[in-house]
């Protein structure tokens, strides 16, 4: 897992399937409303092609494909979308997470609701995929003294 | 017969929660503890979504064909909306077990049960 | 709800879940984990949960066997559990006790399936009226989406999902908090190097 792996056919085929496993997930967020599906789905699927890709390249060159600094912070991104909508939802008028209350401009109803179970479901999205990814990361963690001198 | 088709499920996930309880009681490797507490953890998360069938049933997507006011067509959602973030935080919580599993091993070198009640006796 | 399907996929999860708590090989117990969970999904699909076997799927068959499998690289490569286990008396008739009781128990739940359970009931047993048929029958109308899981996932029971991800958050804050800790010795160890070279 620190190391490249030797066999072409795992190189190969991993950088082949990623992105499209990344786009497949976020089809599966968007796609919530209609079909199986949703925030936590489409956050796992994004967190297994990174993590794909740190499996089969190592973990010295995949950090140019997504650092290890990026884990907690987009985690604490999808919190706050998700607080976020809430909070507006208080300060215009509703309780929070009151939907009713909240603005969209252009929309009201039952496809303000609609949006806004979107607008949910993204930042329930990114914040599964920033912690699983962290987790990982931390896990995988080691003393690195010896190869920076 | 009527009585073992309608409660057979019970009693493979009863099974299945004393395998989970068994590890945890009778094992000596800390790892293998914490596998048996997520397949506790599984046979609780299909404990629940097997009470939420009907029968002759569809899955809770709102189809056309079947009117919502007879409401024994669908299947009850509520089960399947408190599991489905169950799993996902059973994941990260396991995280943190190997984390602190990972601590155990760098301090005491050993993850066996019985020796390490030994070794922190000493201090 | 076929019976025969759901006896023969029960079984077979029975059967790979003793196999990974009893192999003496640790790097055993973790791919026979991802496959009791794989069949795990398949049989919350075959029970008409879709939206449950899709992150099973997912989460269950893919990062749990991942996770077990770093923290063996990282514990103890050798990967040999040594010793088996002891019988003490207690503890077996602790655990008999504890399978009997909710063998008995489970004899006076409802029959798996009646729509006239207390669970699925119409008027609720105090009258009231009964939180799931209310979803089932006004999510459409409300929110004008068809998949009832992600309406009451994001708009009726809105809050207990904030309260998930900020469980979430914290497992991954904890994690970070107890594991990255070879920053500040890199920086300053650094630091030495620099002033040594430049002499």
């Amino acid at each position: 897992m620190k190391e490249r792996d030797e066999s072409p056919i795992v190189l190969i085929v991993s950088r082949a399937l990623s992105p499209f496993i990344m786009l497949f997930g976020a089809y599966v967020i968007a796609h919530g409303h209609y079909s199986p599906g949703g925030g936590f789905q489409g956050g796992s699927m994004l967190a297994a092609s990174i993590l794909l890709i740190r499996l089969a390249v190592g973990s010295r060159i995949s950090e140019l494909h997504f650092k290890r600094s990026w884990g907690t912070p987009l985690g604490v991104a999808g919190v706050s979308i998700f607080f976020g909508v809430g909070l507006v939802a208080m300060i215009l008028g509703g309780e929070l997470l009151n939907y009713d209350y909240f603005f969209i401009p252009g929309v009201t109803g039952p496809m303000l609701r609609s949006l806004s179970i979107l607008i949910i479901e993204i930042g329930v999205g990114l914040a599964v995929m920033g912690i699983l990814v962290s987790i990982y990361d931390d896990l995988l963690e080691e003393d690195e003294r010896r190869e920076d001198l | 017969m009527e009585f073992f088709l309608g409660h057979y499920a019970y009693w493979f996930i009863i099974t299945l929660l004393c395998i989970g309880l068994y590890t945890v009681l009778f094992k000596r490797n800390l790892l293998k503890q914490v596998i048996g507490l997520s397949i506790f953890q599984s046979s609780i998360i299909l404990f629940w979504v097997a009470c939420a069938v009907k029968w002759n049933a569809t899955v809770p997507i709102y189809d056309h064909a079947y009117p919502v006011e007879q409401t024994s067509l669908y299947i009850n959602p509520l089960p399947h909306t408190l599991m489905l973030t169950a799993i996902v935080v059973g994941v990260a919580t396991l995280g943190v077990a190997f984390a602190l599993l990972i601590i155990i091993y760098k301090n005491y070198k050993t993850l066996d049960e019985v020796e390490l009640i030994e070794e922190m006796k000493k201090w | 709800m076929h019976w025969e399907l759901e006896i023969a996929l029960l079984v077979f999860i029975l059967l790979t879940g003793w196999t990974a708590i009893s192999a003496k090989s640790l790097l055993t117990s973790a791919v026979t984990l991802t496959v009791f969970s794989f069949l795990m999904a398949l049989s919350f699909v075959s029970m008409g949960a879709i939206d449950v076997g899709f992150t099973e799927a997912v989460v269950g068959a893919g990062i749990t066997g991942l996770f077990i499998i770093i923290a063996i690289y990282k514990t103890s490569w050798r990967s040999i559990e040594r010793f088996e286990s002891r019988f003490k008396i207690g503890r077996v008739l602790a655990l008999a006790a504890f399978g009997a009781l909710l063998i008995y128990g489970s004899t006076g739940l409802p029959d798996r399936g009646d729509p006239n359970a207390p669970l699925h009931s119409h008027p609720s047993m105090a009258g009231t009226v009964n939180a799931a048929t209310y979803y089932i029958q006004n999510a459409y109308k409300d929110a004008k989406t068809p998949n009832m899981v992600t309406v009451i996932l994001a708009d009726y029971r809105g809050y207990d999902t904030l309260g998930e991800e900020v469980v979430i958050l914290a497992a991954g804050l904890i994690c970070f908090l107890l594991l990255r800790t070879t920053r500040e010795r890199r920086e300053g160890e650094r630091r030495k190097s620099d002033r040594v070279d430049s002499q």
